[in-house]
């Protein structure tokens, strides 16, 4: 069994693929390999989760030590170190996909001197500190075998504390009496101080990681999806990347296509100074594509090979994830885009011309999606001028009435009326609400957030970030500008602009002709090459 | 045996009439006197010489009080950790609704109050002559004001306010990041942290040149008085360090 292998610029993926390795280093390796920027990291393969030999321990640490070693002279940065350290997130990772059911320890490297250095590297003490508990939280659990109440109890005490119901709302001195207060925690209930050698913490997190393949909600899902036992789990040890490190820095989510359109043209979200979970959760108002040309030319430029490159690799539209720290780019990860029926069928016929796919693959691809229904709308003239001009996030056009929460969408819809989902951003439970709607706008978010790539999904108009749109959730009404609108009141959503009408335009649809030619010129081609 | 202890490892931080407690903390006052206490009930029932218990003392007061300069360290990172968290409640209430954003800018008021007793806490250090760190972290300290006025402004703000907000914060990072640093000068080999320090100090006069590029607006304008504070800080934390090496 190899030891493990450095997924490091250039460097060859495990010849056992997706099975050796797990799917998500699988994918990170080919990226690298391809000369991509990812983060410096190494994987265990799965090989190591079946050893329970006598030495196993002891050549663990060995191994994860010169892996170290290589991502140390990869990074300039140090383990340990209070200069510039490294700090490793370990995650687990199956050649099958098995979501949430396996842990993830992050931010190993942290103690009470290299807290500091993350101070120092980032300028930004609030994610230092909130770093460190986090590591003390998620290694007192899955490392550790200690109940998670103690640790949660001492967070909702800091919550009340600060008079706040969100971790977000407390500050660096919170998070650092929180920080101490789960050290003390830890040696009570552990019985020992919270180790503060790195490589002890990393040996710790690995072998946790590995158990964790054999927790009673892993193996039950193993059993309903029939994953074989004996697969096992690799572990990836990789560099963690800092998006909130200051002006240089950021995170983003793109799509090689638009996702809505099939476009070829890189369509991303971009906001600086942020981590990647506010970019997916929509929490910041998103689009920051121009700032980003602007204040890093090199890096806009870069996006826009990597996207050519994926491609490349994958022969299909991906959809991935990145971060900026102080001006370099990181890829995190990447997957097959989630598109609309319209863009799945405008892709496929681009690729098919650009010579990425053959004819036999786009239809493939396309199985499942009802061609002769396929339409797409507009408004039909004349158009007045809009309210204002949100970003799109989903094509098409919609017209509706305004319902300010799912319980109104509901009450309308049952009316008789069509209605348009109003809110400030959308949040999980609004599915319900998303899924009645005809069209979707909020205030915030971005054309990545959670709103639109559900949407996206359902086939709904979806438009977010819309310039002064305030909510009056009391009065039950919204203003977009100095337009008032109540509860009730008709407004049209154009998909493919972003502007948003007041009242009820009229709909015209068109049909992708030119793509159902080219698709049925394949269909025939394949019958006369492989008749039945 | 305590008050010379004290004395010795304080140095100007702590004056006759003042209470430990409002220097150092209460948690590091009741460590420091049980591990006293501790020390010299000990050294009695062991014999111990007074020579001894009194540099046993001694040790114990120094892990208490720390080297001066790093217990002022500290504090001046404190302050900007503070005018970070700040800027950042402005960045973010100018993200939010209006209701939202009135949350952020009563935080911000609150925080701003917290930065006087750390200011105070400074003052208590010895006077030196020249730019000061003191000199620095007051002139950081006079972007309070200005942010928590941006904070509480209750206009719709434009993207170019919203770039101004996200840049401010940059330049509250780059002003940790330099006091940070200057901690760190003359403790590593290679001298590396000079080369840190210089390239945040350079950070936090970029940062307030480009918010001062920006176009005018109420919103921006407190936003460029804010950098300029900064600014004015950095160049007194340049001078201070470079001082500081040229003697040694």
């Amino acid at each position: 069994m190899v030891e493990f292998y450095p997924i490091l610029p250039n460097a060859p993926p495990a010849p056992g693929g997706a099975a050796e390795v797990g799917g998500k280093a699988w994918n990170l390796m080919r990226m690298a390999e391809a000369g991509l920027e990812v983060p410096p990291a190494f994987v265990l393969p799965t090989g190591w989760c079946a050893r329970t030999d006598p030495d196993r321990d002891q050549d663990l640490r060995a191994t994860l030590a010169t892996g170290i070693a290589g991502i140390e002279a990869a990074t300039g940065l140090g383990f340990g170190a209070d200069r510039n350290p490294l700090t490793v997130s370990v995650r687990s990772g199956g050649a099958v996909s098995m979501p949430g059911m396996m842990d993830t320890v992050l931010d190993v490297g942290l103690n009470a001197e290299t807290v500091l250095g993350v101070i120092r590297l980032t300028g930004n003490p609030r994610l230092a500190w909130d770093s460190y508990r986090r590591l003390i939280q998620g290694y007192a659990g899955i490392v550790s075998g200690l109940a998670d109440a103690p640790f949660d109890a001492l967070v909702t005490t800091a919550l009340a504390a600060a008079n706040t119901t969100s971790e977000r709302g407390l500050d660096f001195r919170d998070l650092r009496r929180l920080t101490h207060a789960m050290e003390e925690a830890y040696a009570r209930l552990a019985g020992h101080p919270f180790p503060a050698d790195p490589y002890e913490q990393l040996a710790g997190a690995a072998g946790g990681v590995f158990r964790s393949w054999d927790s009673p909600k892993a193996v039950s899902y193993r059993q309903m999806h029939a994953i074989p036992e004996a697969a096992g789990t690799a572990v990836t040890v990789q560099t963690m990347i800092y998006g909130n490190a200051g002006g240089e820095s950021g995170a983003g989510v793109a799509f090689t296509r638009n996702p809505a359109t099939g476009e070829r043209k890189l369509y991303f979200d971009f906001q600086f100074n942020v981590q990647g979970e506010d970019v997916v959760g929509g929490r910041h108002r998103m689009g920051g594509d121009e700032r980003l040309h602007r204040v890093l030319p090199l890096v806009w430029d870069r996006l826009a090979a990597v996207s050519v490159k994926l491609e490349a690799l994958t022969t299909d539209s991906q959809d991935f994830e990145f971060t900026v720290q102080s001006g370099r780019l990181y890829l995190l990860q990447t997957r097959c885009a989630e598109r609309t029926p319209w863009a799945a069928v405008t892709m496929a016929v681009d690729m098919v011309e650009e010579g990425l796919i053959t004819p036999a693959i786009a239809l493939e691809r396309l199985q499942g999606i009802d061609l002769k229904t396929l339409t797409r709308t507009s408004f039909a003239p004349p158009i007045p001028a809009p309210l204002a001009t949100a970003q799109v996030a989903s094509l098409g056009v919609a017209t509706g009435v305004v319902a300010l929460d799912p319980d109104a969408v509901r009450r309308f819809t049952k009316a008789g009326q069509s209605a348009i989902l109003v809110r400030r951003e959308t949040v999980t439970s609004d599915i319900d609400g998303i899924a009645m709607a005809t069209g979707i706008l909020t205030a915030s978010g971005g054309r990545t957030s959670h709103a639109a790539v559900v949407a996206r999904q359902l086939g709904k108009v979806c438009l977010v970030a819309c310039p002064g749109l305030v909510i009056a959730e009391t009065a039950r009404s919204c203003r977009i500008g100095e337009t008032v609108l109540a509860e009730g009141d008709s407004i049209s959503l154009n998909g493919d602009t972003g502007d948003v009408y007041k009242g009820s335009l009229a709909v015209l649809t068109e049909r992708p002709d030119a793509a159902l030619t080219a698709i049925a010129a394949w269909r025939a081609s394949d019958k006369h090459h492989h008749p039945r | 045996m305590l008050n010379e202890a004290i004395a010795e490892m304080a140095g100007g931080a702590i004056r006759f009439g003042d209470r430990l407690c409002d220097v150092i903390g209460t948690d590091r006052t009741l460590t420091l006197l049980q591990t006293v206490l501790q020390i010299t009930s000990d050294g009695c029932l062991a014999g111990a010489t007074t020579a001894l218990t009194a540099d046993r003392v001694r040790a114990a007061s120094a892990q208490s009080f720390g080297p001066e300069a790093a217990r002022r360290l500290a504090i001046a990172g404190d302050h900007a950790g503070l005018l970070f968290e700040i800027a950042c409640r402005v960045r973010d209430g100018w993200q939010e609704e209006q209701a939202d954003a009135r949350r952020h800018a009563d935080r911000a008021r609150n925080l701003a109050a917290d930065t006087a007793p750390l200011i105070a806490r400074l003052e208590q250090g010895r006077a030196d002559s020249g730019p000061t760190l003191l000199a620095a972290v007051l002139a950081a300290d006079l972007a309070a004001l200005p942010l928590c006025r941006a904070a509480a402004r209750t206009d719709p703000p434009q993207n170019s306010d919203r770039a101004a907000a996200d840049r401010l914060v940059s330049l509250a990072q780059n002003w940790i990041k330099a006091l940070g640093q200057t901690g760190q000068i003359g403790r590593d080999r290679n001298n590396l942290a000079i080369d840190d320090f210089l390239i945040a100090i350079d950070g936090v006069a970029s940062d307030a040149r480009l918010i001062a590029a920006l176009s005018p607006g109420a919103r921006t304008d407190d936003l460029r008085i804010a950098g300029a504070a900064y600014a004015a800080a950095g160049s007194l934390l340049r001078a201070h360090r470079l001082q500081a090496l040229a003697h040694g």
